[in-house]
């Protein structure tokens, strides 16, 4: 009984890959940003992580933990969520605005650019997310190519600041 | 105390406070390229406080001004804001914010008033933030457990979930003193604040009954309860009590919920006096060394000195005021005060505890540089985070009190 309150975010990757299965990756993707717009909102106008330069990092990812325990329990990366990392991939290389696409280490920087983004925006701020790193052997590190040239960054700038963080972005003020 | 210095200390912790407001209203924790370049709602309120003890009406209304606008859609002030005010914190729930906000806004109502409270108070600058007040009010109800009637809350003063998260003192008498004041403010706008007066009462009576220990004489820090609504909470998976003495069990008498000559006060006072005291460097502690959560070095701090000397003001107890406000002045370099004062070996203690346990991190790399080229470092001295506006607020309403106890003649 007491465990089970304790599982609640497992319950939630849980129904995600449930949910893949169900509706397939692109309802699930809406989805899941639209969990994150919609916290968002809760939370109203904000400028997530540590100011460094002209960007901002995050220095732990706040569901990185959740998501290796997630591994542990269920076996490293569901085909479920490979499935929406495939789907998120192949949007993106036809996305004429891939520069406003998150770099996507995880299926929940989904949720999390979203939620970052949408806190930005009502701030007057646009969110450009460079690059992100999962803290699990073997999973490679995410950059959005196109957002980097936006911000005038290089790999190495992003790669400087990954060293420390888990997730690079840049807010640019809104004319 | 060398009350010439104090003097001279005050007129510069007054310039200090002009200097780190924001035009858009904001004090800064700290001033911009240190160490908390941003707008804390706690340090904030302080700032707010010590503006009205220096008569500084106006820098206290733009702060009040900055602070209420900011507010988050769900009634909270967050941790921490940026010089527009878009939130920028990275911490769970303090709630205190929330209580502090309330009763600065309070207290600058009531000091625009004064003498004349019915013609001069202004009562537009509040009506104009009345939903603002009431929706900061319906979160701290909202937080409250009605099982044991206190507020919850994650993080407190000390933004240290380990020993705060739960019914802690601090927070629960802050927002306390803060319905009270949201109470105040609506009966001068002729507003039904019934409810809320009752609900403070509950609180108010809750502290006195659930977070004093009578064998002990002392308030204590909190009742450690994970969940907010857990009900019953005894099974609750915290379930214990924080018994360990806190500067901070000071609080309900700061906050006017019970008389500086209570009891329960004088000795809670006592108790923090006898065992946070620090015998080598003088200066209060805040809490216990072996919480091991201090950085830059166990040692004193500015303002929660500042703050107990108001206890030994306010029952007229001169000698030991000046022995607290006057180290404070002592401990001043250029008539500027930091966060805290260490010896450069509890330095190198807590130093070597961070490092072998790895959780030094980058601002504390750039802290530890600052601390060891200040100039006091060759004097065995370690300050730690210089200047911190904070205690320059505090000091002033610190010594504000002293003057009016014990030179009004």
């Amino acid at each position: 009984m007491i465990r089970l309150g304790s599982m609640l975010p497992q319950a939630f990757m849980v129904s995600i890959t449930e949910l893949v299965k169900m509706v397939g990756p692109e309802k699930t993707c809406i989805l899941l940003s639209r969990i994150g717009k919609g916290l968002a909102e809760t939370q109203g106008a904000g400028l997530e992580g540590v100011p460094e330069d002209d960007l901002h990092y995050l220095p732990i990812c706040p569901f990185a933990d959740e998501i290796i325990r997630f591994v542990d329990l269920f076996g490293e990366r569901p085909e479920e969520f490979q499935a929406i990392v495939k789907y998120v991939n192949e949007k993106e290389a036809m996305d004429k605005d891939k520069v406003e696409c998150p770099a996507m280490a995880s299926i929940l920087c989904l949720l999390h650019n979203a939620y970052r983004k949408k806190r930005a925006e009502m701030a007057g701020f646009e969110t450009l997310h460079l690059a992100s790193k999962l803290s699990i052997a073997g999973v490679r590190l995410a950059y959005n190519e196109e957002a980097m040239e936006k911000a005038g960054k290089t790999k190495e700038d992003v790669n400087r600041i990954l060293e420390k963080g888990a997730c690079v972005f840049k807010f640019v003020k809104m004319e | 105390m060398d009350i010439i210095a104090a003097e001279k200390l005050y007129q510069n912790c007054v310039k200090v406070l002009q200097e780190n407001q924001h035009p858009n209203g904001g004090f800064y924790a700290s001033p911009p390229g240190t160490r908390y370049p941003f707008i804390y709602p706690r340090d904030h309120s302080i700032c707010i406080l010590g503006a009205i003890a220096a008569d500084m009406l106006n820098e206290a209304k733009r702060g009040l001004e900055f602070m209420l606008a900011a507010q988050k859609p769900s009634g909270e002030f967050s941790q921490r804001y940026d010089v527009d005010g878009n939130d920028t914190s990275y911490k769970d729930l303090q709630i205190d914010g929330n209580g502090l906000v309330l009763y600065a806004l309070n207290q600058y109502l009531k000091a625009t008033g004064g003498l004349f409270f019915d013609s001069l108070a202004d009562r537009a600058f509040c009506s104009q933030y009345w939903e603002v007040i009431e929706k900061a009010v319906n979160f701290i109800l909202q937080n409250k457990n009605d099982e044991i009637n206190l507020i919850h809350t994650i993080n407190s003063i000390h933004e240290y979930p380990a020993y705060e998260h739960g019914f802690e003192i601090y927070a629960n008498s802050t927002c306390c003193a803060g319905l009270f004041g949201a109470v105040e403010i609506g009966e001068a706008l002729n507003k039904d604040v019934e409810e809320w007066r009752e609900q403070a009462e509950l609180v108010r009576q809750s502290i006195l009954e659930r977070l004093y220990s009578p064998r002990r004489r002392s308030f204590i820090k909190c009742i450690r309860v994970k969940y907010k609504s857990s009900d019953p909470i005894g099974y609750d998976a915290f379930a214990s009590t924080v018994i360990d003495v806190d500067a901070v069990e000071y609080a309900p008498a700061h906050f006017g919920l019970i008389k500086e000559t209570d009891l329960r006060n004088i000795k809670t006072v006592q108790r923090i006096n006898k065992l946070l005291w620090d015998e080598e460097l003088g200066g209060l502690n805040r809490y216990p060394e072996l919480w091991d959560r201090n950085n830059g070095g166990y040692g004193p701090w500015l303002h929660f000195t500042c703050q107990l000397s108001n206890h030994y003001t306010a029952i007229g107890d001169q000698d030991m005021a000046d022995k607290y406000l006057g180290w404070v002045v002592e401990m001043a370099h250029d008539n500027l005060l930091p966060e805290h004062i260490s010896t450069v070996e509890r330095f190198e203690l807590w130093l070597e505890d961070y490092t072998n346990a790895k959780i030094l991190r980058d601002s504390k790399l750039a802290m530890i540089e600052h601390i060891r080229s200040h100039p006091k470092w060759k004097e065995g001295f370690a300050y730690v985070t210089m200047p911190l506006i904070w205690p320059h607020a505090e000091f002033i309403r610190a010594y504000t009190n002293y003057k009016h106890k014990f030179y009004t003649d």
